[in-house]
């Protein structure tokens, strides 16, 4: 009877330990899709795979800084948090930019899914500020991360 | 006199081995029939063997919790796994404006384009560091030739 109970007290923490995502994964829920001040762009599975076949998803979220910023960089500083890597810059005292990497980003990542998450506020253009969010994950290096922003970039008609 | 008083005075004389054979195989059907929880009643129903000992009754209840825990633990994983990007079959959509958008391509399209706006907020956010770096360096270079 111990030996069942242990068991089952391991595959708790187990289960709760691999539905513990994301903290930043909040902003891509119903509530924040359904303002139309909100942009949101998902690809997952093999829609992502056709992007580069080591991505498992790429998540774009763009909101006002004035009604989101707040909620955002403090979902981006938990992630902070728990990262293996990163860069957070601010500016007057606040959260501008900041670049986070989950699990290893360097050396063999073939088995491991990595995931990053690119924070920045913008401010430019006398537009109202705005706040992005960039989500990849996948068995992806650093480097791969970053072709795929520039190649996604290159797309632009 | 109700019942349960009458079968408590029973088990008093059972107790003291002062009850015929026939009072007892009476006494045993009362008690088996008995609808009352009085422990003394609990008691000899566990004596004359009308209840499995407790020992073995919590086993089973155990058993039956952990089997229906595994289940809930099995099922919450097999749910996280459904919905994981990884081994979903694969989806591309976008709100934009507050529009639903599922055509690959234009969601494609919307990421290019605020990926490139958002590459050029990177390069802005770069270039204000080099600045700030560059800055920082001149007042660590001047003070040292005042030094």
């Amino acid at each position: 009877m111990r030996r069942i109970f242990i068991t089952l007290a391991l595959m708790c923490v187990c289960a709760v330990a691999i539905q513990a995502r994301l903290n930043i994964e909040q902003i891509f829920n119903d509530a924040c899709t359904s303002d139309p001040n909100v942009t949101e762009a998902i690809v997952t599975g093999k829609a992502a795979h056709k992007i580069n076949s080591r991505l498992d998803r790429l998540a774009f979220f763009k909101a006002d800084a004035a009604n989101y910023g707040e909620m955002v960089r403090k979902l981006v500083l938990a992630d902070a948090h728990k990262a293996s890597g990163r860069d957070l810059r601010y500016s007057d005292g606040v959260l501008s930019y900041a670049y986070i990497a989950l699990s290893a980003p360097e050396g063999d990542c073939r088995d491991k899914v990595n995931t990053f998450i690119y924070y920045v506020e913008s401010k430019r253009n006398s537009h109202p500020a705005t706040v992005m969010v960039v989500l990849l994950e996948g068995s992806l290096s650093a480097k791969e991360q970053a072709k795929i922003i520039e190649s996604l970039k290159k797309n632009k008609k | 006199m109700n019942d349960t008083e009458y079968i408590l005075g029973q088990l008093q004389l059972y107790y003291d081995c002062r009850l015929t054979d026939a009072e007892e195989e009476r006494l045993r059907t009362l008690v088996a029939r008995s609808r009352s929880d009085r422990p003394e009643i609990e008691e000899a129903r566990a004596l004359m063997g009308f209840r499995r000992p407790q020992r073995r009754s919590r086993r089973r209840v155990f058993a039956t919790v952990a089997a229906a825990a595994s289940l809930l633990v099995m099922l919450a994983v097999g749910g996280w796994l459904m919905h994981d990007s990884r081994t979903a079959p694969g989806a591309s959509y976008a709100y934009c404006g507050g529009v639903y958008i599922n055509n690959e391509n234009e969601v494609l399209d919307i990421l290019a384009q605020n990926l490139s706006e958002f590459g050029g907020d990177i390069d802005d956010a770069d270039r204000s560091m080099e600045c700030e770096l560059n800055e920082f360096a001149e007042f660590i270079s001047e003070n040292l030739n005042e030094q």
